[in-house]
C-alpha cells in the first residue's frame, strides 16, 4: 500500500516539475499500422486538470486509508483510474483519447460494485450503461473525424484542428461528441447516473468521481467540441447556454428535495456543472477562463464535500438528513471544515468558486454573440440559482450539525476527526483559498 | 501625510491575522489555544485600536485638506479585461471606519466579560475580528466588485455570528434565514453591478460616475434598463439594512449573543446598506423618486422595529438628497444603538444569574422591572440611549433627526408628517422598554416565568379592559405558583454579597420566595451590576452619545465640522448644498419634534408608570406581546397599529407559505420528475432489455430445427427483396 502511495506521489511530483513546459510532447510510434501514435502532451488547458488529478488522487488514496477489505485491489484500481484520467487529459491523439476514456471506466465500475453501499450493483450497472452508451457516440465521432476527407486516417489533434468540414457533417459530429460528453459532464437529461453512483460509492471513490471524472467531460467538450468543431459550437452554444441555466435551477431545486446527504451533494455538483456549461457556451475568453477555473475549484470543493460527508457518515451511520442533527458539539472540526467548504461551494468571495462564477458572469455580459434580452434573462436565472445554492447547502449543514441531540448510545462512534482527515481537508482548503485570492 | 495614505491599505487587513490565527489554533491545537484565551482577546482589541487610531488620523487629515486618495493595483489581467483592486479614501470612508472601529472596540471589550463563561469564547472573538475586517474592507473598497466581495463576507460573518449558539434550533433557523435573505439582496446587487458594468464598462466608482454622467448628458442610455439596474442595486442595500420587503431576518437575528446584536444592528452591518447607497449616490440621484416611495413604506412598516425605522429615516434622507443629514443620523444612531444594546446586554447578563442561562427567560422583559436600584450605571446609560433615540435635545440623535425632519418638511409635507409621527412612536416604544425594564418592581419573584404562557399571546394584544379578566387569572395562577415554588424552592434568605436587600416598596411576600436556579451556581436574589470591563465601554459610548451631536451643530452659521468633512462628497453630487439654517426655523422645528417626542414619552409613562399596584403592572406586562428588550413588537394603541404589528407576522407568514413552501414544492416536484421520468426512462429501457432478452432466450432454445427455420426464412426474404429490386 505504501508503495502505491509513493508511486502516486512520484507521479504527482513528476508532473509538477514538468509543468512549466508548455508542450510536453511524448511521441512514440505505437502501432505502425495506420500510423497510430502514443502521443502525450500538456498545454495550458490540460495543465490544470492534470494537476488536479494528481492532487485529488493523492488525497483520495489517503482518504481511503480505512478501507480494509481488499485494500490492495482498491488502491490498484484507484491508480488505474488515475492513469486513465491523466492519459485522457494529456493525450494529443484522438484515438488514444478514446482508449484512455474507455480504460478509465473499468476501474470505476469495479470500485463501485465492490466497495459500494446497499444498492451498489444497481448504480454500477447504471453507470456503466450510461457511460458506455455515451462512448458509442464518442467512438463514432472519433472515427468520423479521423476518416473524413482523406484515405489516411488523421487522428492527430494538430492536423484535425485545421480541418474544416461541411456544416451538416460538422453538426452531426458535434451532436455525437456532445452526447458522449454530456453523459460524463453530466448535462441535464443524462445526469441521473451521477446521484446514484455518488450515493452508493465509497467516499474516496466519490472524491475521484466528483473531482475528476466529471471534469473529463468538460475537458472533452472544450478540447474537441470547441477546438475541432468551432462552427458547430457557435451554432449550438445558445442551446448549451439555455440547457446550462435550466440545469442550474433544476439541479439546485432537486438537491433541495433529496434526503440522502451524498445525493444532495451530488446534485449540487450537477448544478455547478451548469455554470461550466454556460462559461463554455459564452464563447468569450473570460467565460472560458471562468469555466476552466470552475473545473478546478469544483474539483477541490466537490471532492472535499464528499470526503467530509463520508467521514461524518462513518461516524454517525446515518444517511438521511432528517435523522441527523446536533453533531456539531462532538465533532467541531468536521463542522468547521464542512461549513467552510459549503461556503466555498456557494461561491463566497475569497474562495475559488466565487472567482469562477464572476468570470462566467462577466463572460456572458461581455459576450458579443447574444442579444440584450436573452443575456439579461440568462443572467437573471443564473442569479436565481445563486439564491438556491445557499438554501440547500446551508439547510444541509444545519440539518447535520446544528441543533442538539443526546447520544445515548454508550459506545457511539462519534468522535472528532483525526489528524489524517484534518490534513486531507486542510490541504484541499488551501488551494481553494489560494485560487480565490 | 502622503505616507499615511499610502499605508491606508492596512486598515482592513490589520484585524485579519487574529481570526486566522485563532481559527488555525482551534483547529490544530485546541487545548493549547483555549488555555490562552485572554491573550487572543487582547490581541484583537489591540489591533482594532491601532486601526482606530489610524483612521482617526486619516479623518483629521480629511477635515483639514479634504482630498480623495485612491490607490489601485491590478488583480486579474486578461487580454480583454482587467480587474483592479485598491482602496479609496474619502470622507465617507474615514467616517465609516471610525464608526466601525470605535463600536467594534467597545463591543470587543464588552464581550470579553459577557462571553467569558461561554465555550466558544475564542470562536466568538475570531468571528468578531473577521466581521470588523470585512466591514472595514467594505468601506475602503474602491470598486464595485470589491464591494461585492466584502459585502458577501459581511453576510457570511453575520451568518456565523447569528448562528453562534448553534445548538439551538431557533438560532440555526435564524442564521440560515439571515443568510438567504441577504443572499437575495446580493443577487440584486450582483445583477445591478453587472448591469452597470455592461453600460459603462467599468467597475471603478469614479470612472463609473464620469462615464455615466457623460452618457446621461448624451442621452445614450436606455433609461428603463438603467432604472432596473439601480433598483437591483438598491435591493442589495435593502436586504442588508433590513428594509421593507427583506427585513424579516433582522428580528430573528436576535438569536445571537447580545454583543453581536449590538454590532450588527448598530454599528455596522445594517449601516452597510446605507453606506452603499451613499457611495453610489450619483447613480441613484436620478431615480430618487422611486427610492422615496420605498423609503416611505419602510418607515411605515418598520415602525415596529426601532432600528428599521431609524434606517428608514436614513433612507428617507438619502432619497431626498440630503446626504449629509443621513450620514449624520447614521453616526448618531449607531452610537446610541450600540449603547442601548450593550446596556440591555448588561441587563441580561445580570438577569442570567437570576433566572439561569436560558435566553427565553433572561431576555424576557416580563421578568424585568425595578432594576433601577440594582444596576444604576446600566440604568442611567440605558436612559441616556433611550432619550437620545427619542430625540431629546442635548443628546446626539436629536440633532440629526431634527435635520432630517427639517429637510423632509422642505421636501414634501406628507413625508414630513410621516416622519414626525414616527418620531413620536419611536419615543413611545423606547420609553416603554425603558420603563418596563428598570422601573417598577422586579417581576421575577412574582411570577413563574411563563415563556409558554406568553408565546400564545405573542401577537395578540390584550390590554386595558380586555385584559382585566386575564389579570385575575394571572393573579391566581401566580399565587398558586408562588406557593408551589415556596415548597420546592431553596431557602431564600441568601442574598448576594455585594448588594443588600432593600425592601422599600417591595411586597412582603418577596423575601420568602426564591426560584430554583438551573444551571448556575451563584444564587442571588437580586441582579447585580456587571463587571467593570462591561461598564467601561458603556460609559465611553455614553460620552459618544453625548457629544457626537455637537459635530453637526452649525456653530458659525453654516460651517460645521461635518459638512466641512463631507464637502468633497457633496461636490461629487453636483449639488449646491444649502446649509444655511435659519435659527428661527431651526428652533421652531426643534420645538415641534421635541414636543412630539415628549408626547410619546408621556403616553408611555401614562401607560406603564408603575404607580399602580404591582399586580396591575404585571397584568399589563403579561398581556402585552412577548418581547425581549431587543425583540421589539410595537405596542398597540390603536387599531391601526394593531394592523401594522400584525403585518410583521403577516409578512413572515407570507414568506413562509409562499416562498419556503414554494421552494419545497418545487424541490419535491423536481425530485419526483427526476425519479420518475428522467430516471424512469433508462430504468424502463433496462427493464425492456430484460424482457427482450427473455424473448430471445426462449427463441434461441437450442433447437437446431428452429435455427434452420429462421435461417431459411431470412434468406428467402432477402432473396425476395433482391428479386423485387432487380425487377
Amino acid at each position: 500500500m505504501l508503495e502505491l502511495l509513493l508511486t502516486t506521489y512520484a507521479f504527482c511530483y513528476h508532473f509538477q516539475l514538468d509543468d512549466p513546459l508548455i508542450q510536453l510532447v511524448e511521441d512514440y510510434k505505437w502501432i505502425n499500422f495506420f500510423d497510430f501514435r502514443w502521443k502525450l502532451g500538456i498545454d495550458g488547458l490540460s495543465l490544470g486538470p492534470v494537476l488536479l488529478t494528481g492532487f485529488i488522487t493523492t488525497l483520495a488514496t489517503l482518504a481511503a486509508w480505512p478501507v480494509t477489505r481488499d485494500s490492495r485491489l482498491f488502491h490498484f484500481l484507484m491508480l488505474a483510474m488515475y492513469s486513465g484520467q491523466i492519459g485522457s487529459f494529456s493525450s494529443r491523439y484522438l484515438l488514444l483519447f478514446f482508449i484512455m476514456w474507455e480504460l478509465e471506466l473499468i476501474p470505476v465500475y469495479l470500485l463501485l460494485s465492490m466497495w459500494g453501499g446497499k444498492k451498489r450493483l444497481y448504480s454500477a450497472t447504471k453507470f456503466i450503461l450510461y457511460t458506455a452508451g455515451g462512448s458509442i457516440f464518442l467512438l463514432m465521432g472519433v472515427l468520423g473525424v479521423g476518416l473524413y476527407g482523406s484515405n489516411e486516417p488523421t487522428l492527430n489533434f494538430e492536423t484535425s484542428v485545421n480541418q474544416s468540414y461541411p456544416v451538416a457533417l460538422e453538426i452531426i459530429f458535434y451532436i455525437g461528441f456532445l452526447i458522449a460528453f454530456a453523459v460524463k459532464l453530466p448535462i441535464l437529461p443524462l445526469h441521473t447516473w451521477l446521484p446514484d453512483t455518488h450515493g452508493e460509492a465509497h467516499y474516496s471513490t466519490c472524491m475521484l468521481l466528483a473531482g475528476i471524472l466529471l471534469k473529463m467531460g468538460v475537458y472533452g467538450l472544450i478540447r474537441i467540441n470547441m477546438e475541432l468543431l468551432p462552427h458547430a459550437h457557435s451554432i449550438f452554444s445558445p442551446w448549451l447556454m439555455v440547457v446550462g441555466t435550466i440545469q442550474i435551477i433544476y439541479a439546485a431545486s432537486t438537491s433541495l428535495g433529496q434526503r440522502n446527504l451524498k445525493k444532495r451533494i451530488a446534485y449540487s455538483s450537477v448544478s455547478h456543472m451548469g455554470f461550466i456549461l454556460i462559461g463554455i457556451a459564452s464563447i468569450t475568453d473570460t467565460g472560458l477562463n471562468g469555466a476552466i477555473l470552475q473545473i478546478i475549484s469544483h474539483g477541490f470543493i466537490g471532492a472535499a464535500l464528499f470526503f467530509l460527508a463520508g467521514t461524518s457518515y462513518d461516524r454517525i451511520r446515518l444517511v438521511y438528513l432528517d435523522e441527523m442533527g446536533g453533531v456539531a458539539i462532538p465533532m467541531p472540526k468536521i463542522f468547521t471544515m464542512f461549513s467552510s467548504f459549503s461556503m466555498a461551494s456557494l461561491a463566497l468571495p475569497g474562495m475559488s468558486g466565487f472567482v469562477a462564477e464572476v468570470l462566467v458572469f462577466l463572460g456572458i455580459i461581455t459576450s458579443q454573440k447574444y442579444l440584450l434580452m436573452p443575456k439579461i434573462a440568462i443572467t437573471f436565472v443564473m442569479a436565481i440559482g445563486m439564491i438556491l445554492t445557499p438554501i440547500y447547502l446551508l439547510s444541509m449543514s444545519r440539518q447535520i450539525f446544528y441543533g442538539y441531540k443526546l447520544f445515548n448510545t454508550p459506545n457511539s462512534y462519534v468522535f472528532d476527526s483525526g489528524p489524517r482527515e484534518l490534513f486531507v481537508s486542510i490541504s484541499i482548503f488551501i488551494p481553494v483559498i489560494g485560487i480565490g485570492m | 501625510m502622503e505616507q499615511t495614505y499610502q499605508y491606508a491599505w492596512i486598515i482592513p487587513f490589520l484585524p485579519l491575522p487574529v481570526p486566522m490565527l485563532i481559527g488555525l489554533g482551534l483547529l490544530l491545537f485546541p487545548t493549547a489555544t483555549k488555555s490562552l484565551r485572554r491573550m487572543w482577546a487582547f490581541q484583537s482589541v489591540l489591533l482594532l485600536s491601532i486601526v482606530m487610531i489610524f483612521s482617526l488620523n486619516l479623518s483629521i487629515q480629511q477635515i483639514n485638506s479634504s482630498s480623495v486618495y485612491q490607490y489601485v493595483w491590478s488583480w486579474i489581467i486578461n487580454n480583454d479585461f482587467s480587474l483592479e483592486f485598491g482602496y479609496l479614501i474619502d470622507p465617507l470612508t474615514s467616517i465609516m471606519s471610525i464608526l466601525i472601529t470605535t463600536v467594534g472596540i467597545m463591543v470587543l471589550i464588552y464581550s470579553d466579560n459577557y462571553m467569558s463563561h461561554d465555550h466558544g469564547y475564542l470562536r466568538f472573538f475570531a468571528y468578531m475580528s473577521f466581521f470588523s475586517t470585512s466591514m472595514l474592507g467594505l468601506v475602503t473598497s474602491s470598486n464595485l466588485i470589491q464591494i461585492y466581495i466584502f459585502w458577501e463576507l459581511v453576510g457570511m460573518c453575520s451568518y456565523l455570528l447569528i448562528g453562534f449558539w448553534f445548538t439551538r434550533p431557533v438560532a440555526a433557523k435564524a442564521c440560515q434565514k439571515a443568510f438567504v435573505t441577504n443572499r437575495v439582496g446580493d443577487f440584486g446587487l450582483l445583477l445591478g453591478i453587472l448591469g452597470f458594468y455592461w453600460i459603462t464598462g467599468s467597475f471603478e466608482f469614479r470612472d463609473l460616475f464620469q462615464i455615466f454622467n457623460n452618457l446621461i448628458s448624451n442621452n445614450e442610455v436606455n433609461s428603463v434598463f438603467v432604472t432596473l439596474c439601480a433598483v437591483l442595486l438598491f435591493a442589495g442595500a435593502i436586504a442588508k439594512s433590513a428594509q421593507f420587503p427583506l427585513h424579516v431576518w433582522l428580528p430573528d437575528a436576535m438569536e445571537g449573543p447580545t454583543p453581536i446584536s449590538a454590532l450588527i444592528h448598530a454599528a455596522t452591518m445594517v449601516a452597510a446598506g446605507i453606506f452603499l447607497v451613499a457611495r453610489l449616490m450619483p447613480l441613484f440621484i436620478f431615480f430618487f423618486g422611486a427610492t422615496l416611495a420605498l423609503a416611505q413604506k419602510d418607515i411605515k412598516r418598520g415602525l415596529a422595529y426601532s432600528t428599521m425605522s431609524q434606517l428608514g429615516y436614513m433612507m428617507l434622507a438619502l432619497g431626498m438628497g440630503s446626504y449629509r443629514s443621513a450620514l449624520f443620523h447614521l453616526i448618531t444612531h449607531a452610537y446610541s444603538k450600540a449603547l442601548l444594546f450593550l446596556g440591555s446586554g448588561s441587563v441580561i447578563h445580570s438577569m442570567e444569574t437570576l433566572v439561569g442561562y436560558c435566553p427565553k427567560k433572561s431576555q424576557n422583559m416580563v421578568l424585568m422591572g425595578g432594576l433601577k436600584k440594582h444596576v444604576p450605571i446600566t440604568k442611567n446609560s440605558f436612559l441616556l440611549g433611550t432619550l437620545s433615540l427619542c430625540g431629546i435635545p442635548p443628546l446626539a440623535c436629536f440633532w440629526s433627526k431634527d435635520e432630517i425632519l427639517n429637510d423632509s418638511w422642505l421636501y414634501s409635507p406628507i413625508f414630513a408628517i410621516i416622519a414626525w409621527s414616527t418620531a413620536g412612536f419611536t419615543a413611545f416604544y423606547m420609553c416603554r422598554i425603558y420603563l418596563l425594564t428598570f422601573e417598577g418592581h422586579l417581576n421575577v419573584h412574582f411570577q413563574n416565568y411563563s415563556g409558554k404562557r406568553n408565546t400564545p399571546l405573542y401577537s395578540i394584544s390584550l390590554w386595558g379592559k380586555e385584559g382585566s379578566k386575564i389579570s385575575n387569572k394571572n393573579l391566581n395562577f401566580c399565587l398558586v405558583t408562588l406557593l408551589k415554588m415556596n415548597k420546592n424552592g431553596r431557602p431564600s434568605f441568601f442574598s448576594n454579597k455585594v448588594y443588600k436587600m432593600d425592601e422599600n416598596g417591595r411586597n412582603l411576600i418577596q423575601p420568602f420566595l426564591s426560584i430554583p436556579n438551573f444551571s448556575n451556581t451563584k444564587t442571588s436574589l437580586y441582579p447585580y451590576e456587571s463587571d467593570n470591563t462591561m461598564l467601561f465601554p458603556i460609559l465611553i459610548l455614553i460620552l459618544f452619545t453625548l457629544f457626537v451631536g455637537f459635530l453637526g451643530i452649525p456653530f458659525n452659521q453654516d460651517v460645521d465640522i461635518l459638512s466641512k468633512w463631507l464637502t468633497p462628497s457633496i461636490n461629487l453630487l453636483h449639488q449646491s448644498s444649502n446649509n444655511s439654517i435659519d435659527w428661527y426655523e431651526f428652533c421652531k422645528d426643534a420645538v415641534f419634534s421635541v414636543s412630539i417626542a415628549c408626547f410619546g414619552i408621556y403616553i408611555a409613562f401614562f401607560l406603564y408608570k408603575p404607580v399602580y399596584s404591582s399586580f396591575q403592572n404585571l397584568d399589563l406586562i403579561n398581556s402585552v406581546v412577548k418581547m425581549g428588550p431587543k425583540r421589539i413588537f410595537s405596542d398597540k394603541i390603536k387599531n391601526a397599529i394593531y394592523d401594522w404589528s400584525y403585518n410583521r407576522g403577516y409578512i413572515d407568514a407570507f414568506y413562509g407559505t409562499f416562498f419556503t413552501a414554494g421552494v419545497r414544492k418545487l424541490a419535491e416536484f423536481t425530485h419526483f420528475f427526476d425519479r420518475r421520468i428522467i430516471d424512469g426512462i433508462p430504468n424502463g429501457v433496462g427493464f425492456m432489455s430484460f424482457f427482450v432478452a427473455e424473448v430471445i432466450k426462449s427463441v434461441g432454445g437450442g433447437r437446431i430445427s428452429s435455427y434452420l427455420f429462421f435461417y431459411f426464412s431470412y434468406v428467402s426474404i432477402f432473396l425476395l427483396i433482391y428479386y423485387f429490386l432487380n425487377l
